[in-house]
């Protein structure tokens, strides 16, 4: 944020906010009744108040703003200005700043300044307000006049859809809002002359549908759809149609779509079937689909059609799809929905896997009578993950794990053919096989469990290193050890990038700034907020409104709200402030305090929303399928608990909200709202057992953290867990590092209180100087050549572990794992472990 | 099964499977964000029956006059997806929007495809496209800024693109085709509409 001056706004940076002031006041004299110099005084006095050195209270720069504010300025630059003075002093104005400028004083500039405004901070319901005002700042018979008439209608959509919960649009506020919204749009159509297009035509329907008008609403698609075939309309017409049990219409226009237009689709055909069934028309239809040029979605029409009754029927589309589509990848995918529903018994779906089993000759293969070709492949891929679909407790056995193991082995020649970026299929056997082991052996899973995993994935990936599914569980697998550099290794191969940062990152980053001093990943995650969604999410939205894509405005507006607020947006943030307080720079304070905080303390105020609408709640945008895609693409509890333990798991809401409150005790403590933020994290800190992602120290370590926040000040007991032994282990460099952390954390929190702040009350410093001794002395005591010579020791123990379970362990040496694949990785390990112990 | 469905931004963060591909490219956001405000229309996913993307096209249109066309820009399927048809069934999807009268009345579809990609090329041309002409250096890292130093005659197949097109109803004469066009060499900077 600037001043607009360039002294000052270096003085507020530099934290010298006596000169920042001598400078604006210097300004004021010279231009007395400027707003805009005022405001910019209100600006420093809000930062002078927030920093432990100044004079100046948060009630002093919070009485200087509301006495400007209530001069009401209209200045556009006076308004972003105290807006963001308003933030820093996390405080709500009772009337919107602009919202009350605007009903003095009426101008497009100010309107538009307010709308973009809406944008950038994701406010849907002043974007409607704003929109209006904007609207009547032109002139209606004009092109720009239109065009901002249908922005206007076009919002009250996106907040009639959006804007649901804490009961925003409560009292008939949407239906009236709807009225609005039709009677902005009809006035442009009478205005137009001409038609309006798809994208008026869309926000027409769904106004006139929010109404309650969905007569109209269907008369006006069915007219539009004649002259131009509009999917997102068409979508919307088949759905009113349904909705409201038209099935003449629904059959007619259905089938129009199917035959005429020629558009295979599957949502068509089931809702064609459905209109059919009502219309008695069940023979028609079937006709239909089977004068339809052969495909998978009319052969499987062929099974939706069919009356549940038709037992024999069901069996014959069965076989039929099976015959023809058992040697695609897509056989398992489409039929899963009709094994959900069970629409045969298991034992005759079984028995008809098994005729095809027999038929493909697949035993032959098992055997090892014939070489596996691609397409055999295929075929039991498909056989293996229908079966075990069906029967769940095949994971149990030991025989499906050797089965699983041995259809790896006798396809795996298949891979030699494979020529870069090819897509094999056959590690889906492996990864059956490593589910059922770990649900074998559940009982006994240990550490080294994890590294002979790793030996297995390692092996399989030398010929497929683009298999993500592998990569993914490596990744996960790699996490719940010391060894942080494979993580960057496998993130690279993979090429996350752009969004796939958003979505995609926290399988690699958990409690990465804990294990390494090196931030590869969270810088790489960093940067993609910081420049590419801060930078080009605002405009996106502002393009979708210059170019009248109305169909699309929610999703632009939920997208943006969605990434910016996202678990791993935050997440990043909080690692970013963790790695750069375990970093050497000496101004970590305040570039935590000027660049990570204001992100936080945004987070605190979503969290604190707490409603279910879009920009009320913080976004989980992990994909967290995306591990259990594969196989017979079920999340089974065991090998879960395995893959996405306290390490391994994909960070949620409830651990971010943790972290952030914790900073923000630490990093704001002359904020208005501190107290609020202890009151919350003394209850959350109550609520452990909720948190995965919570490694031990870090539980011990909060723990003597809620002490601190308590109003007593005795001495407080450390109580922290043993040391870990094994060097390979993930708790061993989260340990160490987490101590050391603390230790920061003491003396960020000495450094930045003040006799005003709660932590600069004399009795508190005194306890807390005594526990950060007490802490500094525990990590002088780390003893680090004693952890180098133990950690040499921890891997050549673990390598004789691997080496033995893969040649006699009764399931390790059915992986057939070379032993020089085994020496190979453990020289990796040795050289990441040796290299992260050093970090310590 | 599959549908057909419009794209919205919030489609992006369901691409996993698809973007995580190697063979796929996964752009800036500005990319997807802009054929999604320009061409509203030509951007579509195919989902499975829980509505998860399983493939998806972006498409433009550019150009004037005769040249006035619907360009495929990115189509790609999930992997569990390929080999049944899900590519060309996006194609072929382009097809019946561009080609009526309301709104687009294109007289061609055309895309670029890397003139090493015979299994595409395969596909297309059962699809009906047929080579348009060559485009030199496409791929190559010249041609944003200094195709002056591209020799036309210099073929290369791993960085050259076949610019490849079908023509539509409109195009009554085949015009906007040829027979030869694998014989006919032009630089990156003829291509740009």
């Amino acid at each position: 944020m600037s001043t607009g001056t360039a002294m000052i706004d270096a003085a507020i940076k530099a934290g010298n906010f006596n000169l920042a002031l001598k400078l604006v006041d210097k300004k004021i004299s010279q231009q007395p009744t400027s707003s805009h110099q005022r405001a910019c005084r209100c600006f420093i006095l809000a930062h002078a108040a927030l920093s432990p050195e100044s004079k100046t209270t948060i009630d002093d720069a919070l009485k200087e703003t509301l006495e400007l504010t209530n001069k009401t300025p209209s200045d556009p630059n006076t308004l972003i200005l105290l807006d963001s003075t308003f933030t820093l002093l996390d405080y709500k104005p009772k009337d919107d700043l602009y919202e009350a400028a605007i009903r003095k004083y009426q101008s497009h500039n100010l309107a538009y300044e307010w709308f973009k405004k809406t944008v950038n901070t994701n406010d849907i319901i002043a974007m409607q307000k704003a929109t209006m005002a904007l609207s009547k700042a032109f002139k209606p018979d004009t092109e720009n006049g239109r065009m901002i008439k249908l922005w206007s209608s076009a919002v009250i959509i996106v907040m009639i859809d959006c804007c649901k919960d804490l009961n925003r649009l409560s009292n008939g506020k949407d239906k009236l809002l709807s009225m609005l919204g039709l009677k902005i749009i009809e006035g442009v159509e009478t205005d137009l002359k001409k038609g309006l297009n798809a994208q008026e035509m869309f926000v027409k329907c769904e106004l006139l549908l929010k109404k309650g008008d969905t007569k109209e609403c269907l008369k006006e698609l069915a007219n539009f759809l004649t002259k131009e075939s509009d999917l997102e309309l068409r979508m919307i017409y088949f759905e009113e149609l349904e909705k409201n049990q038209l099935w003449e219409e629904l059959y007619q226009s259905c089938v129009d779509y199917l035959v005429k237009i020629g558009v295979d689709d599957w949502d068509t055909w089931k809702l064609a079937i459905l209109a059919a069934k009502k219309l008695d028309k069940s023979d028609v239809i079937s006709k239909i689909i089977n004068d339809y040029k052969v495909g998978r979605n009319s052969q499987l029409a062929k099974i939706q059609v069919l009356e549940i009754s038709d037992f024999e029927g069901k069996k014959q589309a069965l076989k039929n799809y099976l015959d023809l589509y058992m040697h695609k990848l897509c056989c398992f995918l489409d039929l899963e929905t009709f094994l959900k529903n069970e629409f045969l018994p298991k034992e005759t779906i079984l028995e008809i896997l098994e005729e095809k089993y027999n038929k493909f000759e697949l035993d032959s293969i098992f055997t090892g009578d014939k070489k596996a070709t691609e397409n055999d492949l295929v075929i039991l891929v498909n056989y293996i993950k229908i079966k075990t679909f069906l029967i769940p407790e095949s994971f149990n056995s030991k025989e499906f794990f050797t089965t699983c193991c041995k259809y790896f082995d006798v396809t795996k020649h298949l891979q030699n053919k494979l020529v870069e970026f090819d897509y094999y299929c056959g590690f889906e056997f492996l990864i059956l096989a490593i589910e059922s082991y770990l649900t074998i052996n559940e009982n006994n899973i240990d550490n080294q469990t994890y590294l002979n995993l790793i030996i297995v994935l390692e092996n399989s990936l030398i010929r497929n290193k683009y298999e993500f599914h592998l990569q993914l569980w490596l990744a996960h697998l790699y996490s719940q050890t010391n060894l942080s550099a494979p993580l960057t290794r496998i993130f690279e191969v993979l090429k996350i990038k752009n969004l796939q940062i958003d979505t995609l990152s926290t399988h690699f980053t958990n409690h990465i700034a804990t294990k390494t001093h090196n931030n590869d990943l969270i810088s790489i995650a960093y940067n993609f907020y910081d420049r590419n969604v801060a930078n080009e999410l605002p405009p996106m939205i502002m393009s979708c409104f210059e170019n009248c894509t109305f169909s699309k405005l929610k999703g632009f507006i939920e997208f943006k709200i969605r990434v910016e607020n996202s678990v791993t947006h935050y997440y990043t943030v909080l690692q970013t402030i963790q790695n750069s307080r375990l970093g050497k720079s000496s101004d970590s304070v305040q570039t935590i305090t000027q660049n990570q905080i204001p992100i936080l303390k945004n987070a605190y105020r979503i969290m604190k929303l707490n409603g279910s609408d879009v920009d009320l709640k913080i976004h989980d945008n992990s994909d967290r399928k995306i591990l259990w895609a594969c196989g017979d693409h079920k999340v089974h509890e065991i090998p879960q608990k395995f893959i996405e333990s306290t390490f391994g798991c994909l960070v949620d809401v409830k651990y971010i909200e943790l972290l952030t409150l914790a900073e923000l005790i630490f990093y704001d403590q002359h904020s208005r709202i501190w107290n609020e933020y202890r009151e919350s994290f003394l209850v959350l800190v109550d609520k452990f057992d909720d948190i995965k992602a919570l490694s031990t120290i870090e539980k011990s370590i909060f723990t003597i953290l809620s002490k601190i926040l308590a109003d007593d000040t005795a001495t407080i007991e450390i109580n922290i867990p043993e040391k870990p032994t094994d060097s390979l282990s993930a708790e061993f460099n989260n340990y160490y590092f987490t101590l050391q952390d603390f230790e920061r954390v003491l003396t960020t929190i000495l450094k930045q209180c003040s006799p005003t702040s709660f932590f600069g009350n004399k009795e508190k410093r005194l306890q807390i100087s005594k526990l950060h001794k007490d802490i500094k002395k525990l990590c002088q005591e780390i003893d680090r050549d004693s952890i180098l010579v133990n950690s040499k020791q921890n891997i050549n123990i673990a390598k004789a572990n691997s080496q033995d379970w893969f040649v006699n362990d009764e399931f390790g040496k059915q992986f057939k794992v070379p032993i020089d694949v085994i020496n190979v990785c453990y020289k990796n390990i040795e050289v990441d472990a040796l290299k992260a112990i050093k970090e310590i | 099964m599959t549908s057909i469905k419009p794209f919205q931004a919030t489609d992006l963060f369901d691409l996993t499977p698809i973007n995580l591909d190697p063979l796929t490219e996964n752009f800036y956001l500005y990319f997807y964000h802009q054929y999604l405000f320009t061409w509203p229309t030509l951007s579509y996913k195919s989902i499975n029956n829980y509505g998860e993307p399983t493939g998806y096209m972006l498409a433009k249109t550019e150009g004037t006059g005769k040249e006035w066309h619907a360009h495929i820009s990115a189509v790609t399927v999930d992997p569990n997806f390929r080999r049944v048809g899900l590519g060309s069934y996006l194609c072929d999807q382009l097809k019946i929007i561009s080609e009526p009268t309301r709104p687009i009345n294109a007289w061609f579809i055309d895309l670029f495809v890397k003139c090493s990609n015979k299994t595409a090329i395969t596909l297309y041309e059962k699809l009906g496209y047929s080579v348009f002409r060559r485009v030199i250096d496409y791929y190559g890292n010249n041609n944003n800024n200094n195709t002056i130093s591209i020799n036309k005659k210099k073929i290369n197949d791993d960085v050259d693109a076949f610019d490849m097109r079908i023509s539509l109803k409109r195009d009554v004469n085949n015009e906007t085709v040829r027979k030869n066009g694998r014989k006919v060499y032009v630089l990156p900077e003829d291509v740009q509409f």
